[in-house]
């Protein structure tokens, strides 16, 4: 049986603020297919992609990649635990 | 092409151990109205759309019903960990048990395995797009219906996501069948 696993804080709280502000450019970029031409939109996307790619940046410096695109140091770290499915989300979005 | 990406679009917590819940919520995993029948319909829907706005809508969205199949398989298997036997018998989710595992699989509530029978294009995108509106509209109306089931207030937090996000795309899908009724409307003067 496999058990749910806890991020330390730090690690939980990068990813819960990568994890906002993707779902934001999910949003953000799904109206813009449907109003390509919405300056303030256009706008709002573009400063949510920088910080979207800023945070990432920084997650996968210190924890690994979230994709097999990302660069690892010295061992693969694409295949460390826990996975998606297994982190208990204890602290819970914030 | 696809790229996995190591994350859940949202968080999925569960109270505890709840098989009964479990076999319910499985149908948004592999039922009629269900994510996975969702995202494949949308994708196959693509060759034949027209104009720009309708291909990366339909990508768009069909993408993001495969995260939302993860976060229903994550709450399916998050729900078995650490259940009894008893439970998982009272639950009749025992048969699940014997052919699957605790993993989630691409059936109904009861059972029944997925069918492309669900899906449909017809190779029109404005007959497909009335078809997608009404799959968010019966995908939304089920996810209240578990709601309305579930105790699990964790639980409801990420069905409650997985709703809205229904709704919004039923929106979208209504604004490409405007923007693609006006295209097709101009095309005559032409």
């Amino acid at each position: 049986m496999n058990t749910l696993n806890n991020y330390p804080v730090a690690q939980e709280q990068l990813l819960y603020q990568i994890m906002k502000v993707e779902f934001a450019v999910i949003d953000t970029s799904l109206y813009l297919n449907t109003h390509p031409d919405d300056q303030v939109a256009l706008m709002n996307h573009r400063a949510l992609s920088q910080r979207l790619s800023l945070l990432t940046d920084q997650y996968e410096r210190l924890y690994g990649p979230f994709t097999p695109q990302g660069q690892s140091r010295y061992c693969w770290e694409f295949v460390n635990s826990p996975w998606p499915w297994e982190i208990s989300y204890q602290g819970g979005m914030k | 092409m696809w790229v996995y990406e190591k994350k859940l679009e949202y968080p999925v917590r569960v109270t505890g151990p709840d098989p009964k819940l479990a076999k319910t919520i499985i149908t948004q995993y592999g039922g009629p109205d269900g994510e996975l029948a969702a995202s494949l319909r949308y994708l196959t829907q693509r060759y034949a759309a027209p104009i720009n706005e309708a291909k990366a809508t339909l990508t768009d969205i069909g993408t993001e019903e495969l995260a939302h199949m993860e976060i229903v398989g994550a709450i399916f298997w998050k729900l078995l960990q650490g259940a009894t036997k008893e439970q998982i018998m009272e639950a009749g989710l025992d048969p699940h048990y014997v052919d699957h595992g605790c993993n989630p699989f691409y059936v109904n509530g009861f059972g029944d395995s997925w069918d492309a029978k669900y899906i449909q294009t017809k190779g029109d995108i404005l007959v497909d797009l009335y078809e997608d509106m009404a799959a968010e509209q019966k995908a939304r109306i089920t996810y209240e219906h578990l709601i309305q089931l579930s105790d699990d207030p964790l639980v409801n937090d990420t069905l409650k996501f997985l709703r809205e996000r229904e709704v919004v795309h039923f929106q979208r899908f209504g604004e490409t069948l405007r923007i693609t009724q006006e295209w097709k409307e101009r095309k005559k003067f032409y």
